[in-house]
C-alpha cells in the first residue's frame, strides 16, 4: 500500500480534554448535581456466603434524612443482571455469595445520611459453606457454590488441542515444568464507581455513569427496570480511569441507582467509597497455572501442556471471555507444533473478578515467560536467542492454528530492546555492589486485538459525524474516553478523513441514544473499532466536501485540476480555500453534512471443541527488558529501567501512545512488585490504599519505549490496538531479571521481598549443605 | 484566629471565618462539617476530588496557608482563620493558566484527570517553597499523589518544565 | 465523623469548657489517623476537641538539658530548628519516611504517640532518643519515659481528658542518628520493620547507643539489651553482627497482612547493621 501523506494522524496533538482537567472543571459523576436529588448507599453482606433471613431498617429509620430501604422486592424487571450468564442477581433474594456484595440499598437526603443509615441496616442471616481456593472448588467433593456450566463450580472451560503432545514430550531432548501463581490486581482508577439515575416522565431513566461501556449500562438498567431500551439513555460522564474496571460492573452500580430512583421517583446518586469499590467491584482474576514445555536438542519448542485456572469469585460476570483470551495466548508467542491446553474459570466465595487491562493474559504470560527462561537455561541458551529461534513470524501459525498474515514485528521488537538495553553485554555480567545485585530479564507477548471469537457478536461500532453550518465538526462515537485519549485520537481520525483542522473538531462523550450499540471500550479495540466507524461516517462527507473544494478552487482561478488537501486547507496552483469555507459552501448547496458510520470487525472462525481457528482478527506485540537491582539481604527489588518495544500498527498520536505505554508499564510493575490484595477467612483484609499499595513517583523505573509500526490495512489509518500490551509482559521480565540478578526463581506475583529473601536464604543453605 | 466567640454555646455551629481562593468567607457551618463536603457541596468547588477518603491518594489536596494538605481528612475547624486555595484558585500571575497547567496539557501529563488537581496543588506547594526544586525533590514531593494512568514520567517532566518557565519569568521570581 | 467539634484557642479555654462537653470526647490534632481508624471499625467519639491550632502545643524550644517539642508541632516544621538537627538526628532522619509530604503538613508527634501504633515512625525515633512524654490535665502535669507510655497496640497510659503536651528529649553532645525503614514500597507506606538508632561515637568507639524498633512488638520497642550491649564497644564488624543478633532476639514480631514474622525478625538485625555501619569512619 502506498504511504499516505498524513496531516493529523501520527502527530502529538494535545488532549482535547486537557484544559478542563487542568483547571479542575471536568465534571465526573460525583460532581454532577440535579434538582431534588437523593443519595443511595449500599448495605453489604458482612460474611463470605450467607442465607438471608431478614433485612431490617428499624435503626436506620432514625437517621435524619432517611427516605427508604430498597431490596429485591423493589425490582420491577428481572432480578438477574444480563452479562454473559444470568447468575448474578441485582439484589439477592435468599443467598448472598461474597462478603461485600450489595444486599440492599438505602436512600436518604444526603450522602452521609445514606451511608450512616446503610451501616445501621441489620441483616439476619445464616452462614453457608464457602470456598476460598479455586483448586478446592474444582475438587469432586467440594460444596456447590456457583458455576454456570456442566461442571460443578465452573463458569467456563476451554481447550486447545493440536498435534501429539505425549509424543512430543517422549521424544524431547529438554523438558521443564512449573507451577505459577498470580494474585489479584485492583484497578485503582482514581475515580471510584458511581452513577446518577434520573427518572423521566415517560417511565424511562436517564443515567449518568462513569463507565467504559455505556451500552452494558443500557442492558443492565433496562433489565432491572423492565423497560424497553429506547427509554434508557446513558450518558457517560468524564471517566476517571477504567483499565477494565469500568467495563462490566458500572452496569450493576447504575442498575442499583436506577432501582432506587424508580422507587422514590427522584434522581438518585450512588457513589462508591474506596473501601466499597475494593470490596465488591471487579478485579484481575488471581491465576494458577501448571505449564510444561518440551524442546528438541537444537532448542526448538516441540510441545506445551497447560492447565490454567482463574479464581473467578462468586459470580460468572465475564470470566468466560477473560479465560478465552488467556487460553488462546497461554502457550506464548511461539511456534509450537504440539499443544494441550485446558483452562477453567472456577467459582469461589470471593469478589467476582472481571476485565482488567490484559484480560487473562498477564497471569499466564507471567507463568509461561518465566518457564521459557528456565527452559533456555536448561538448554544453555541465551534467553533472547532462544526466543528469537522460536518466536512467531509472519506466515507462521499460532497455538490455535491461526496463520499470521500481516503486521507482525515480534522478532524486530526483540532485536530492538536487545540492542537498546545492551543485553548482550549485561546478561552475563551479574554485577554486584555490596548487597545489591543487578540483573536483566526479558519477556515477549502477543495480544489479540478486539473481542475475538468468544465476543465477536459484540465486535461492531458506530459513529456519527456532523459538520455544522460554521464549519465546526461534531463527532459522536460509541466508544469511551476514560483517560487514554480517545476523544483526541477520534478527532484526529475525523480531521484526517475530512481534512478538517483539529481545533474545529469536537468529540462527544458517549450518549447511548445518539450512537447505536458499539460494544465495550475494552480489549484495545477503541481506536480500531471507533476509528473505523468514524472513517465510515466521514467518507461520504469527504467526497462531497472535496468536490465542493475543487469547484471553489477552479472558480478562484485554479486550472491544473490537481488539488492537494492538507492541514485543513485545500490547494490548487497556489490558490487555497479553508475547510471552513468549503463547509459553508456545502451548506449553501444544501448538501447532506451529517453521516453515520458502522464498522463490523472481520469474521473470525473458531472451533471451541479443539480450540483451533482464527481467534482474533489481528495481534499487537511487545517485548520488554527489565533491569533490576535486588537487595540480597532484604529481598527488596527495585526496577531500574524498562526497555519496551511495541508493534501496535500505526501510532495515531505519539504523545498519547507513549503515555499509554508508560502508564501500562508502571501498572504492570506495580502489580508485579507491590500490589497484594489479601483475604482472611473469606473477608478482604486490606480494602484500602494504605495496605494495598500502588507504585508512586519514587518507585517508577526509567522508561525506554520504541514503536515499530507494522501497518495493519484493516485498521483506521493502519492502527491496531494499544491499551493493553504495555502491562502484560512486565511481571515476567522483572521475575526473569531477579533470577538473573541473584539466581532465585520467584514463581508467584507479587514478587515480594519476603519471597526473594526466603528463596535466597534457601539457596544459600542448600549451597552450604553441599 | 480561633477564639471563644467562634462557636455557639453547644459547639454544634462554627462561625467560620476564612479565605477561599482569595475571597473572604464568613458563615455558620455545622462544626463537624467535613472539609471536603464544605469545599465540594457548600462552595460547589468540585475540582477537589475524593479518591480514597483516607489521605492515601492525594486527589483531595488543597493549599492551606500555602501548604498542601489532604482535605479528605480534615474538618472545617481546621481552616478557621486560614487561607485555603483549591484548584479553582490556581492561576497564573497575570491571570490565565498557571505554568503548571500549561505544561501539564502540553506535555501529556494528564490522562483521566482525576489526580490532576491534586498533583498540580502539590507541585505548586513545592515550587512556592523551593523554586529550584530538583527532579528528586519533585519525585519526593509527589509520593503522596497516586496516578494510575501516566506512569508519572510526563507528570515529572511537566513539573520540571513549569519550574524552568517560572524561573525565567520575572513575574514568578518575586513570588511571596 | 463525630457529632460536634470544639476548637479552643488556648489550653486555658479548653480546660474551662471541658465540663460543658459531651462525656464521649477525644482530642484531634492533624486528624490524619481519625478517618482511617474509623474505617477500620474502631468507635468514633461524640465530640472531637480540635487542638491543631493551639499555640502552646506548637512550641519547640531548647532548654538547659533538654529539647522540648510540643505535641502539636507539624512534622514538616521540625527541620526548621537547628537544635533539633543537633540533638534529635534520628527524628529528623525519620521525618522523610513519615507518611507523605502533605500528611506531614498535618500530622503531629502528639497524634503519632496518642494513636499508639507499634509502627509509628515518629514515636520510634523519639524512643531511641530516650524522650520523655509530658502529659497534662488542667494544671496537673506528669512525665514518663515515652517507651513506658504504651501498654499495647492502640493502648496507652493516658487518663480520661489527659492531653499529650509534648516531648522532652535529653541533650546529648555529638549525637548521631539514623532511621532505616522497610515498607511496602520505596516511600509512603506503613513499615514492615523500622530501626531507629541514636548514638554518640568517639572515633569508632560507641560511647552511647540507643536502639528502637518499630512494627516488631505490641508497642514501639526500645531494644534495651541491644542498646546496652553496644554502649562502650569498639564498633567492629564483629560487634555489629553481634548487636544485630541481639536485636533479633529482642523482637517479638507477628505475621500479618503487611509482612512475616521471621522476615521482620531478620530485618531488625539487617537494618541495625546498616545503621551502625553508617556511623563507621
Amino acid at each position: 500500500m502506498e504511504e499516505q501523506k498524513l496531516s493529523f494522524v501520527g502527530k502529538s496533538f494535545e488532549r482535547k480534554d486537557g484544559l478542563i482537567k487542568a483547571e479542575g472543571r471536568a465534571m465526573y459523576a460525583a460532581d454532577r448535581e440535579f434538582a431534588r436529588m437523593l443519595y443511595a448507599a449500599a448495605v453489604r453482606n458482612p460474611r463470605p456466603r450467607i442465607k438471608i433471613l431478614g433485612i431490617s431498617d428499624e435503626k436506620a429509620k432514625k437517621v435524619p434524612g432517611y427516605v427508604t430501604l430498597v431490596t429485591y422486592k423493589d425490582i420491577k424487571g428481572q432480578n438477574a443482571w444480563p452479562v454473559l450468564d444470568l447468575d448474578y442477581p441485582f439484589l439477592p433474594e435468599k443467598i448472598a455469595r461474597f462478603a461485600g456484595e450489595t444486599v440492599a440499598l438505602v436512600v436518604a437526603e444526603t450522602q452521609r445520611a445514606a451511608k450512616k443509615a446503610a451501616s445501621l441496616v441489620e441483616i439476619e442471616y445464616e452462614e453457608l459453606p464457602n470456598i476460598q481456593d479455586p483448586l478446592e472448588a474444582l475438587k469432586p467433593d467440594a460444596p456447590e457454590i456457583g458455576g454456570t456450566t456442566d461442571m460443578k463450580n465452573v463458569y467456563a472451560h476451554f481447550t486447545i488441542q493440536k498435534g501429539d503432545v505425549d509424543k512430543a514430550f517422549e521424544e524431547a531432548a529438554y523438558k521443564v515444568e512449573g507451577t505459577f501463581k498470580t494474585n489479584y490486581q485492583v484497578h485503582g482508577y482514581l475515580e471510584t464507581q458511581g452513577s446518577i439515575a434520573i427518572p423521566e416522565t415517560d417511565g424511562g431513566m436517564t443515567i449518568h455513569s462513569t463507565t467504559q461501556c455505556p451500552y452494558y449500562v443500557v442492558d443492565g438498567v433496562a433489565a432491572a427496570l423492565g423497560i424497553t431500551y429506547n427509554k434508557v439513555k446513558v450518558i457517560q460522564t468524564v471517566t476517571g480511569g477504567g483499565f477494565g474496571g469500568k467495563e462490566e460492573v458500572p452496569a450493576l452500580v447504575a442498575a442499583h441507582a436506577a432501582i432506587c430512583a424508580a422507587k422514590v421517583g427522584r434522581p438518585v446518586k450512588l457513589i462508591y467509597s474506596r473501601k466499597e469499590d475494593f470490596q465488591c467491584m471487579s478485579k484481575r482474576h488471581p491465576g494458577w497455572a501448571h505449564i510444561e514445555y518440551s524442546a528438541d536438542k537444537e532448542g526448538h519448542l516441540t510441545g506445551c501442556r497447560v492447565k490454567y485456572v482463574l479464581d473467578a469469585g462468586a459470580y460468572s460476570t465475564i470470566t468466560a471471555i477473560v479465560l478465552f483470551r488467556g487460553t488462546v495466548h497461554s502457550t506464548g508467542p511461539y511456534k509450537i507444533p504440539n499443544i494441550d491446553v485446558k483452562t477453567f474459570g472456577a467459582a469461589t466465595s470471593k469478589v467476582p473478578c472481571g476485565a482488567f487491562r490484559g484480560f487473562g493474559q498477564p497471569q499466564i504470560n507471567f507463568a509461561q515467560e518465566s518457564l521459557i527462561d528456565e527452559l533456555a537455561a536448561k538448554i544453555g541458551m541465551d534467553p533472547v536467542e532462544f526466543r528469537l529461534k522460536n518466536l512467531l513470524n509472519p506466515g507462521e501459525m499460532t497455538a490455535t492454528g491461526q496463520k499470521l498474515t500481516s503486521s507482525c514485528g515480534l522478532s524486530e521488537l526483540v532485536e530492538a530492546v536487545r540492542k537498546k538495553s545492551g543485553w548482550d553485554k549485561k546478561v552475563n555480567l551479574h554485577e554486584k555492589k555490596g548487597h545489591i545485585a543487578k540483573g536483566i530479564g526479558i519477556s515477549t507477548c502477543y495480544y489479540g486485538v478486539g473481542l475475538g471469537a468468544k465476543g465477536r457478536f459484540l465486535d461492531r461500532a458506530g459513529a456519527m459525524v456532523n459538520i455544522y453550518k460554521d464549519g465546526s465538526v461534531g463527532v459522536s462515537v460509541g466508544n469511551a474516553e476514560m483517560g487514554q485519549g480517545a476523544l483526541t485520537v477520534f478527532a484526529q481520525i475525523a480531521s484526517e478523513t475530512l481534512n478538517a483542522p483539529m481545533e474545529l473538531v469536537k468529540t462527544e462523550e458517549v450518549d447511548s441514544s445518539k450512537v447505536p450499540d458499539s460494544g465495550p471500550t475494552v480489549a484495545s479495540r477503541g481506536t480500531l473499532m471507533g476509528g473505523n466507524a468514524i472513517i465510515e461516517a466521514a467518507k461520504p462527507l469527504r467526497e462531497r466536501l472535496f468536490k465542493v473544494a475543487l469547484d471553489m478552487l477552479i472558480d478562484k482561478g485554479g486550472t491544473s485540476g490537481k488539488m492537494i488537501a492538507h492541514d485543513g486547507v485545500f490547494e490548487m496552483d497556489g490558490i487555497t480555500v479553508s475547510f471552513t469555507d468549503v463547509a459553508k459552501e456545502g451548506w449553501n448547496r444544501r448538501l447532506k453534512m451529517c453521516e453515520e458510520g458502522w464498522y463490523v470487525a472481520p469474521h473470525v472462525s473458531f472451533r471451541l471443541d479443539n480450540g483451533q481457528g482464527d481467534a482474533y482478527v489481528v495481534y499487537s506485540y511487545s517485548a520488554d527488558i527489565a533491569e533490576v537491582s535486588v537487595d540480597t539481604q532484604t529481598g527488596v527489588t527495585k526496577v531500574d529501567k524498562i526497555w519496551a518495544a511495541y508493534d501496535v500498527g500505526r501510532i495515531v498520536n505519539p504523545m498519547l501512545a507513549t503515555g499509554q505505554a508508560q502508564g501500562g508499564i508502571l501498572q504492570g510493575m506495580s502489580w508485579s512488585l507491590f500490589e497484594n490484595l489479601q483475604y482472611k477467612n473469606g473477608i478482604m483484609v486490606n480494602p484500602n490504599f494504605t495496605d494495598y499499595v500502588c507504585a508512586t513517583t519514587k518507585d517508577k523505573p526509567e522508561y525506554d519505549i520504541t514503536f515499530i509500526e507494522k501497518l495493519y490495512d484493516e485498521g483506521p489509518y493502519q492502527a491496531k490496538g494499544m491499551g493493553e500490551v504495555p502491562l502484560i509482559g512486565v511481571a515476567p521480565a522483572v521475575a526473569n531479571a531477579i533470577k538473573n540478578a541473584c539466581g532465585v526463581r520467584i514463581d508467584s506475583v507479587p514478587l515480594l521481598p519476603e519471597k526473594v529473601w526466603r528463596a535466597i536464604k534457601q539457596k544459600n543453605a542448600a549451597k552450604e549443605a553441599k | 484566629m480561633p477564639c471563644n466567640e467562634t462557636m455557639k454555646k453547644d459547639f454544634s455551629v462554627l462561625h467560620l471565618d476564612c479565605t477561599v481562593n482569595g475571597k473572604h468567607i464568613q458563615r455558620d457551618v455545622p462544626s463537624n462539617r467535613a472539609l471536603l463536603d464544605f469545599i465540594r457541596l457548600d462552595l460547589g468547588l468540585t475540582g477537589t476530588k475524593e479518591g480514597c477518603g483516607e489521605g492515601e491518594c492525594g486527589a483531595c489536596l488543597v493549599l492551606l496557608n500555602g501548604r498542601a494538605v489532604n482535605s479528605c481528612l480534615m474538618t472545617v475547624s481546621h481552616i478557621q482563620g486560614k487561607e485555603l486555595v483549591t484548584i479553582e484558585g490556581i492561576r497564573g500571575r497575570k491571570g490565565g493558566l498557571h505554568p503548571l497547567q500549561e505544561t501539564f496539557m502540553k506535555e501529556g501529563a494528564i490522562q483521566c484527570g482525576f489526580c490532576t488537581p491534586g498533583i498540580i496543588i502539590a507541585s505548586e506547594a513545592l515550587l512556592r517553597r523551593k523554586p529550584d526544586a530538583t527532579l528528586e525533590d519533585i519525585k519526593l514531593e509527589l509520593t503522596g499523589n497516586l496516578c494510575r494512568c501516566t506512569g508519572y514520567e510526563k507528570v515529572l517532566s511537566a513539573v520540571e518544565t513549569a519550574r524552568d518557565k517560572m524561573a525565567a519569568d520575572p513575574d514568578y521570581k518575586e513570588a511571596e | 465523623m463525630s457529632e460536634i467539634i470544639f476548637k479552643p484557642c488556648s489550653l486555658k479555654e479548653m480546660w474551662e469548657e471541658m465540663p460543658n462537653l459531651p462525656e464521649s470526647r477525644k482530642y484531634m490534632a492533624g486528624g490524619t489517623d481519625i478517618v482511617t481508624v474509623e474505617n477500620a471499625g474502631f468507635p468514633s467519639s461524640e465530640c472531637w476537641i480540635d487542638i491543631s491550632d493551639i499555640p502552646e502545643l506548637a512550641t519547640v524550644k531548647e532548654e538547659k538539658d533538654h529539647v522540648f517539642i510540643g505535641a502539636g508541632v507539624k512534622l514538616n516544621d521540625l527541620e526548621t530548628y537547628p537544635f533539633i538537627k543537633k540533638y534529635c538526628p534520628a527524628l529528623l532522619a525519620a521525618v522523610h519516611d513519615f507518611a507523605s509530604p502533605s500528611l506531614r503538613n498535618m500530622a503531629t508527634l502528639g497524634g503519632n504517640a496518642g494513636n499508639a501504633s507499634p509502627c509509628a515512625d515518629g514515636v520510634c525515633a523519639l524512643v531511641s532518643l530516650e524522650a520523655a512524654i509530658v502529659l497534662r490535665k488542667g494544671n496537673a502535669e506528669r512525665k514518663m519515659p515515652l517507651r513506658d507510655f504504651f501498654t499495647g497496640p492502640k493502648r496507652t497510659k493516658l487518663e480520661k481528658d489527659e492531653l499529650i503536651y509534648g516531648f522532652e528529649i535529653p541533650k546529648k553532645e555529638n549525637l548521631l542518628g539514623q532511621y532505616f525503614k522497610l515498607g511496602p514500597r520505596a516511600f509512603f507506606g506503613i513499615s514492615k520493620v523500622a530501626v531507629a538508632l541514636s548514638a554518640a561515637m568517639e572515633g569508632n568507639k560507641v560511647k552511647y547507643a540507643s536502639v528502637a524498633i518499630a512494627s516488631v512488638a505490641p508497642v514501639p520497642l526500645y531494644a534495651a539489651k541491644t542498646s546496652e550491649y553496644l554502649t562502650g564497644k569498639e564498633l567492629t564488624e564483629d560487634t555489629i553482627l553481634k548487636a544485630a543478633d541481639i536485636a533479633r532476639g529482642e523482637v517479638s514480631p507477628i505475621t500479618d497482612a503487611r509482612s512475616e514474622a521471621d522476615y521482620r525478625r531478620d530485618m531488625s538485625g539487617i537494618l541495625l547493621e546498616r545503621a551502625l555501619r553508617s556511623f563507621l569512619n
